[in-house]
């Protein structure tokens, strides 16, 4: 933590003393953070499109090219890694079962590897710092995990093999970035991310299922400011 | 030009994220393997024995029982019941919706005395058009104690275009099975394909209630038999009693209080392998209790739609509405 104080202090030293200033026009980002899942993804519950989703992690990196005072583009690549609480889906399946058996549930996690581009419209530049709306657009290949649910009366009662698909994704973010340097910073953000990829499911009834995929990343990085110095 | 591919963008993004299949929790429907009370048929009086036919594709059932509630309590006639069942893939929901449906030969059944077991041969769901595969009518097998001792009848049916159960001719007494003692439950086995027609009643005719075998005369069903080979199947009866059979494919179901059950007359199962009845099984205590449970009929489910098989009953235990009940409960499928 000391560290980090004692190299934050220096790059502020560095930008207040700093004679060059660079235009901040294209920025390079990366940071890494929580994901957490929100609506039916999130529900614990055997309802419709009930996700089981619990707490995971993200990384992602971008490129934010400003096109003006208040607007500009971005495109942005992101991993999300989301667990799925088995110890909820059991208790789900016992009250099903209403004491017959033990049930027990296996499940990986849900994987989501997203590509987007989008608008941004910026709040212009107070005390080294901006503010971003971000609206972006693209694809994300969204990985379900293998999920068998077991009851010891029954046997299988439920089973989904690993699967992969492409769908079209969204998002809305928020992303502050401070300045420390002409060149380097660091942002925070928040972002609601949606996708909905269609999913094999040999044993089920209907062959494949959609599953409104919904999460949140909050996340910090740092930002590196590509533009060009000017004296 | 701009704002039109703008809508279009628009129009195949909704299209994408619009379908709405979502992801099953089960991959089959199961039957609650705990004892549900049927509340929706029972009522305050008796409540007891019964017939179920179910159409897994059209997910209905047909369900007639015994209940004294018709006479207030005074004797049990037969009653219907039509209704839906219902498995939710992704709540895990198991409903048995239910409404009376009056079946036209309970009308010609119904007496003064006391009408049990009843035992049709058609499921009048599978086929709503009634073109059926031996003439167009069905047998409606009951047990009676109108004539003093419970004999048990047959009284043939047709159905008409609402799948109604249309009475055709009178009763006829199974002369080649019932005697002076108390005949009851007949239940037909159609596993065992042969020229004759097969079946199973219990009978007190050697003083304690017994699980017997009747086969017809060759060529003929029971209920045209003058008459027909009768015998005691002592691999299933015993020194207690033992009543209430029901075959379905090669299991028999039977009530019985034997020893080695949980207290007063317990559910029993026997495998059939194509020569003889294995020894009983009890269904245990997961369905069995210290008190009463009789007349056990097993629906097999559509193996595609349930992994496990339906079983209905009834039982004077405590937490029903009053009286005999009937319960169903989902147990596993017998090969």
């Amino acid at each position: 933590m000391k560290k980090i104080i004692s190299i934050l202090t220096l790059l502020s030293v560095l930008a207040i003393n700093s004679h060059s200033q660079q235009i901040k026009n294209t920025i390079f980002g990366a940071g890494a953070g929580l994901s957490l899942p929100y609506a039916e993804f999130a529900s614990k519950s055997l309802t419709v499109n009930s996700g089981f989703a619990s707490a995971g992690f993200n990384a992602e990196t971008s490129l934010i090219r400003y096109t003006g005072r208040f607007f500009g583009i971005s495109t942005t690549i992101g991993y999300s890694n989301i667990f799925i609480s088995e110890r909820k889906f059991e208790a789900e399946y016992n009250r099903v079962m209403n004491g017959s058996g033990t049930n027990q549930v296996t499940a990986g996690n849900y994987q989501i590897m997203s590509g987007m581009a989008g608008l941004i419209f910026k709040v212009p530049e107070f005390s080294n710092t901006d503010i971003l709306l971000m609206l972006n657009l693209g694809a994300a290949l969204t990985v379900h995990p293998d999920i068998t649910a077991t009851n010891s009366y029954i046997g299988v009662i439920n089973s989904v093999k690993k699967d992969a698909d492409f769908a079209v994704a969204s998002n809305a973010a928020v992303r502050v970035i401070h300045w420390l340097t002409e060149r380097y910073g660091f942002s925070a953000g928040y972002s609601l991310n949606a996708t909905k990829p269609s999913i094999k499911d040999d044993t089920g009834i209907n062959a494949y299922f959609y599953l409104p995929v919904r999460y949140q990343n909050i996340n910090i990085g740092f930002i590196m400011n590509l533009g060009k110095t000017t004296k | 030009m701009r704002t039109g591919t703008i809508i279009s963008l628009l129009i195949l993004i909704l299209i994408l994220v619009s379908c709405d299949d979502p992801r099953l929790n089960f991959d089959k429907g199961i039957i609650p393997p705990v004892v549900v009370n049927f509340g929706e048929v029972n009522s305050d009086y008796d409540d007891y024995n019964s017939d179920l036919a179910v159409t897994w594709a059209s997910q209905e059932y047909s369900l007639i029982f015994s209940s004294s509630r018709n006479s207030r309590g005074q004797d049990f006639d037969f009653v219907g019941y039509r209704g839906d069942i219902f498995f939710d893939l992704i709540t895990g929901d198991f409903l048995m919706s239910a409404r009376t449906f009056d079946f036209e030969v309970l009308d010609a059944i119904n007496s003064n005395g006391n009408e049990f077991g009843p035992y049709f041969t058609a499921d009048p769901n599978l086929n709503p058009y009634g073109s059926w595969n031996n003439g167009g009518t069905q047998r409606f097998f009951y047990t009676s104690d109108i004539a003093g001792n419970q004999d048990i009848y047959c009284r043939h049916y047709s159905l008409d275009e609402n799948r109604n159960f249309i009475s055709v001719g009178d009763a006829i007494p199974l002369t080649s099975v019932n005697t002076r003692h108390n005949e009851a439950y007949f239940t037909i086995h159609k596993k065992e394909d042969s020229g004759n027609e097969l079946a199973y009643f219990c009978s007190d005719r050697d003083g304690t209630w017994d699980i017997w075998r009747v086969v017809s005369e060759e060529g003929k069903l029971i209920s045209e038999s003058a008459s027909a080979e009768v015998s005691k199947v002592t691999r299933l009866s015993g020194e207690a009693n033992e009543k209430c059979p029901f075959v379905n494919g090669n299991i028999m179901v039977f009530a019985s209080n034997r020893e080695g059950g949980h207290g007063g007359f317990d559910l029993w199962y026997s495998l059939y392998d194509g020569q003889s009845w294995s020894e009983p099984i009890n269904f245990g205590d997961e369905i069995n209790s210290e008190y009463d449970e009789f007349r056990p009929v097993i629906v097999p489910a559509e193996e595609g739609f349930f992994v496990n098989d339906l079983m209905i009953f009834s039982s004077d235990r405590p937490g029903g509405t009053g009286g005999f009940d009937l319960y169903y409960v989902g147990i596993k499928r017998f090969k």
